[in-house]
């Protein structure tokens, strides 16, 4: 009977033909029963009246029937539906019908727990955008937003991040005579970039305080670091160090990308390999890391900034590279406060890259010997 | 999207080392894939050595760091020792930049790590 269950047409099919037969079989059989009984008992027109009977009641069944069958569920379906529409509470459609009907109210409670998967994603997703704004603020407030004065050397540094959180960070800290200038750059980017990137900015603004060179700063933060973090994880990591006493700039390499620094004299531009291993790699970098200095002459620029520049890829697929970063280096360093002349690689930057979507956080910082 | 092929040559013969050829580029996109085969290769080898062969290996971003640093750590482990050897100009930029040859043995070609190994 399974056919039967599935159409609406041919249950009323169905149910008007055994209608129609039993109703017929009234007409025919028991009505002129009755007026061969009643007839000069009473009224004729009444009697023919009887004929109208099973008509009627005919009709009223088949009424009955459609009914049945397919106006009252439509309707239980479409009320659920207008509230669905006009947002008022709705509920869901029960039934073990495997007809039109049926299917219909499987489709209408499909549709409508979609939506309500769709609705709380959605939901879901405002919540975390709303924390990752959170995060997106705290790491701001992380990051130097007013560039101190410091004697004998003027600073400037930005950050951009591919995500609401990045896992950038930079920060420039004067514990003494010494100021410490450094860019990180954790694997990768969002969340776990960021929660590395603030565990880092803590530990070193905590260790400039407790150790006088940028040696022991990264060795002890790279202790620490490797304990807190999974292997895959890793910081990459260069510190300058101004000695506004000495006047002397050293810096020390933690597995960072290259160091370029600005001869005003010759308005050339030396690359510098960082040395080091990342931060978090191996327990004890204390073999491999060594704090160096950097003579400076009044004029000469220290540029540090993370791989996030020089990986960006052009239209063609092209990466900016480090060649590009010197060249735009060279071009304005000798003409540029520090601030200019991140303003400047940036547009040299922008106009390279075109359109192309950022896909790694982005740190350029320019120090100048005054 | 990067594309990354990688071979696994086990000579039962050799009981030494087991190499890996990757050919395409390691970034985050292909690294999930890489470290499943990797894995399941792993399961099966004896040999001490894992020699990774990354001459055909285009482009290795940090996130292609972190992978290799990870591997070399779980062979140390299980008493095994990551090799690698063939990086191109590029690859061995970033490497040298973040200090890999300093944690994971590096070389230039296969007999330098043949060497390598047999002094082991």
């Amino acid at each position: 009977m399974d056919f039967l269950r599935k159409s609406i047409a041919k249950k009323s099919f169905i149910a008007f033909l055994v209608l129609f037969i039993v109703f017929s079989g009234i007409e025919y059989f028991a009505i002129p029963l009755v007026i061969n009984k009643y007839y000069g008992l009473v009224d004729g027109r009444l009697l023919y009246l009887a004929h109208l009977i099973p008509i009627a009641l005919f009709f009223i069944a088949a009424f009955i029937s459609v009914f049945i069958l397919a106006f009252y569920p439509l309707g239980k379906i479409f009320y659920e539906m207008k509230a669905y529409i006009a947002g008022r509470n709705y509920r869901k459609i029960f039934t073990d019908r495997i007809d039109e009907m049926g299917v219909l109210a499987h489709f209408f409670n499909d549709i409508t727990r979609g939506f309500e998967k769709v609705k709380i994603a959605l939901a879901e997703g405002k919540r975390m955008s709303e924390e990752l704004s959170v995060g997106n603020d705290i790491q701001r407030r992380i990051l130097p937003t007013v560039m101190p004065i410091v004697p004998g050397i003027s600073i400037f540094g930005n950050t951009r991040p591919a995500s609401e959180v990045g896992g950038d960070s930079f920060d420039i800290i004067t514990a003494g005579n010494n100021t410490l200038i450094y860019v990180g750059d954790v694997t990768g980017h969002g969340i776990p970039a960021a929660l590395i990137m603030v565990m880092v900015n803590t530990i070193i603004f905590t260790y400039s305080e407790l150790y006088p060179n940028g040696y022991d700063i990264i060795v002890n933060t790279n202790r620490i670091l490797k304990q807190q973090i999974e292997p895959r994880r890793f910081m990459t990591c260069v510190l300058l160090r101004w000695n506004s006493q000495e006047n002397k700039m050293y810096y020390t390499g933690a597995g960072h990308e290259h160091i370029l620094i600005f001869r005003k004299k010759d308005s050339v531009c030396e690359v510098k390999q960082t040395g080091g291993i990342a931060l978090g790699m191996v327990p004890d970098i204390s073999h491999i890391v060594k704090e160096e200095q950097i003579p400076l002459e009044i004029g000469d620029c220290v540029v540090l900034y993370s791989d996030g520049i020089i990986e960006t890829k052009s239209i063609s697929g092209e990466m900016f590279g480090v060649e590009r970063l010197k060249i735009s280096v060279e071009l304005h360093a000798g003409s540029s406060t520090p601030e200019e002349l991140v303003a400047k690689i940036s547009k040299d930057f922008s106009v390279y890259v075109g359109d192309q979507i950022q896909e790694d956080d982005i740190t350029l910082i320019a120090v100048q010997r005054k | 999207m990067a594309l990354l092929t990688l071979k696994f040559i086990s000579n039962p013969d050799n009981k030494e080392y087991s190499i890996i050829e990757f050919d395409g580029e390691l970034d985050k996109s292909t690294i999930p894939n890489a470290e499943l085969q990797i894995e399941n290769f792993l399961v099966k080898s004896t040999q001490r050595f894992v020699v990774f062969n990354l001459s055909a290996l285009k482009y290795a971003n940090s996130e292609g760091v972190g992978f290799f640093v990870s591997t070399h750590t779980k062979l140390t482990h299980n008493n095994k020792q990551l090799v690698l050897f063939g990086l191109i100009a590029n690859v061995a930029d970033v490497f040298d930049a973040i200090g890999i040859g300093k944690l994971i043995p590096t070389f230039k070609n296969l007999d330098e790590v043949v060497s390598f190994v047999s002094k082991k």
